[in-house]
């Protein structure tokens, strides 16, 4: 099992997780793997951040897989450190949170970042579901714009419980072919729910177990993915294939 | 015995949640009783929906053992009206407002008629919280101010982003109780048992559109003593309800 969605750190909002504390957690659950990606740091030092996630990884090598977490804000500063972060520091996507990194996931400052996560071929997490910032129907427009740039649709693109945003998501991973949906935190687990629909709309291999750890507990998202009426091979997918086949770890 | 005090029963969105539907989920995932409530408002374009919800409720009365009749407050008196007519009915226990579906604010006037209304009969009032701008907590907190006989459930504890403003509200207004479905963070079930009390907590699963197992392992995550426990998942709904 891979969970593709961790924050390690301690987040200037509050949240905290050392590596050590994943691993256990991971230990614990039967996580195989964890994408770690690092929490908004205090002193929004982002190259500090990603290098304590690339020393995790670097420790781990067996356990972790590192995203940066860029922000668009900084211009070609932030294009350098996703080229850095990349190259030097081998992590193997980026993150990007609208909210906390504060713009528009369609604007132009962003499209750099985009362009440079395209060239490097590298997936894009990007916390998705923000009113204005980050709705499913604006992540359609990134990847229209960038047909080759993987794009993982954090929480189905919900970050809602009320489920209205669940049609769009569906549109857009029906209209293209290179956004994912994770599925940490999706409302909608029940009769017909989100990610069973995904599945037979575009199939297993474009849905991505995350835990959203430490905000979400394993065991209930574990458990959004277990409820789903599709089948053994299509579950074993979510849970490690589809983040497998994209960052070609196991 | 586990009672989950949010269910639904209705045919809408291309959904058949029917009671056979809610009765194979709660088989799976070992719940006794449920309380239901529709997807359409009432009145509302869809004129058979009250008698669909009636049914549903005398189908299974040991299963299905109650109902929130979902009102439309845009129907002001007629509303009310209707209110007082159906709370003849034995299985009819309160109301749900869903301020998005309706497109009126918690704290507007033909709401706020209703949930007098509602106190007035001894019912509690269900309203749908949070993630949505009409349906903020803080706005909920308004409405359990201005009726403070009623007793008011935060629907789902305020969702994603609004789970501190749910449990802060219903610390200043007592007659306000967090329900527990659809919020994907058990730390949110867990800060507000400790800061309300788990008398003013109860389990809901928001099923079938949510897996009630997904919504009963939060549960779980949250920690709670068997004590606790009991309250959440049981004892809290059986006494609002007299179930």
């Amino acid at each position: 099992m891979i969970d593709a969605n961790c924050n390690i750190g301690a987040s200037v909002y509050g949240p905290k997780q050392t590596p050590d504390m994943l691993l256990k957690s991971m230990n614990k659950y039967g996580i195989k793997k964890s994408v770690i990606i690092p929490f908004t740091p205090s002193d929004f030092n982002y190259e500090k951040a990603n290098n304590y996630a690339a020393s995790a990884v670097r420790k781990r090598p067996d356990r972790f897989v590192g995203f940066a977490r860029i922000d668009p804000r900084h211009g070609k500063r932030a294009v350098r450190e996703v080229d850095r972060a990349v190259k030097r520091k081998k992590l193997q996507g980026v993150k990007l949170d609208p909210f906390e990194q504060g713009f528009q996931i369609t604007s132009e400052i962003v499209d750099r970042i985009l362009d440079k996560c395209s060239r490097l071929d590298i997936p894009v997490l990007v916390e998705a579901g923000y009113p204005a910032l980050s709705l499913p129907i604006q992540i359609g427009e990134i990847a229209d714009m960038h047909p080759d740039l993987a794009i993982i649709m954090a929480h189905g693109g919900q970050l809602a419980m009320s489920g209205i945003g669940i049609a769009d998501a569906l549109d857009v991973i029906k209209d293209t072919k290179n956004v994912y949906i994770e599925t940490s935190g999706v409302p909608e687990t029940g009769a017909e729910c989100l990610v069973e629909r995904a599945v037979k709309c575009v199939g297993a291999e474009r849905v991505i177990f995350g835990t959203n750890s430490p905000m979400n507990d394993p065991v209930v998202e574990m458990s959004r993915v277990e409820v789903v009426n599709i089948s053994d091979s299509e579950k074993d997918t979510i849970f490690a294939k589809s983040i497998g086949q994209l960052l070609e770890i196991e | 015995m586990i009672i989950d005090s949010y269910a639904h029963c209705d045919v809408r969105f291309g959904w058949e949640h029917t009671p056979e539907v809610v009765l194979k989920m709660m088989a799976q995932a070992n719940i006794d009783k449920a309380v239901i409530t529709t997807y359409a408002d009432i009145p509302g374009d869809d004129p058979t929906t009250l008698e669909r919800f009636i049914e549903a409720l005398e189908k299974y009365p040991d299963k299905i053992v109650a109902g929130f009749i979902r009102i439309n407050p845009w129907y002001g008196r007629k509303a009310e009206e209707l209110v007082e007519e159906v709370s003849k009915h034995p299985y009819i226990k309160g109301l749900k407002l869903h301020p998005v579906s309706c497109l009126m604010r918690p704290n507007d006037p033909p709401v706020l008629s209703l949930v007098k209304k509602a106190g007035e009969l001894g019912w509690p009032v269900y309203f749908h919280s949070g993630d949505e701008p009409m349906s903020m907590p803080t706005q909920i907190g308004k409405s359990a101010k201005a009726c403070p006989e009623t007793k008011i459930i935060m629907g789902h504890t305020g969702g994603f982003f609004y789970w501190r403003d749910a449990i802060k509200n219903a610390r200043k207004y007592s007659n306000i109780y967090c329900e527990t479905s659809a919020t994907p963070f058990a730390n949110a079930i867990r800060k507000a048992v400790d800061i309300l009390g788990p008398e003013r907590v109860m389990f809901g699963s928001d099923m079938p559109a949510m897996h009630p197992t997904v919504e009963l392992n939060k549960i779980e995550a949250a920690g709670l003593t068997e004590d606790e426990k009991q309250l959440v998942l049981c004892d809290n709904a059986k006494l609002m309800l007299g179930l």
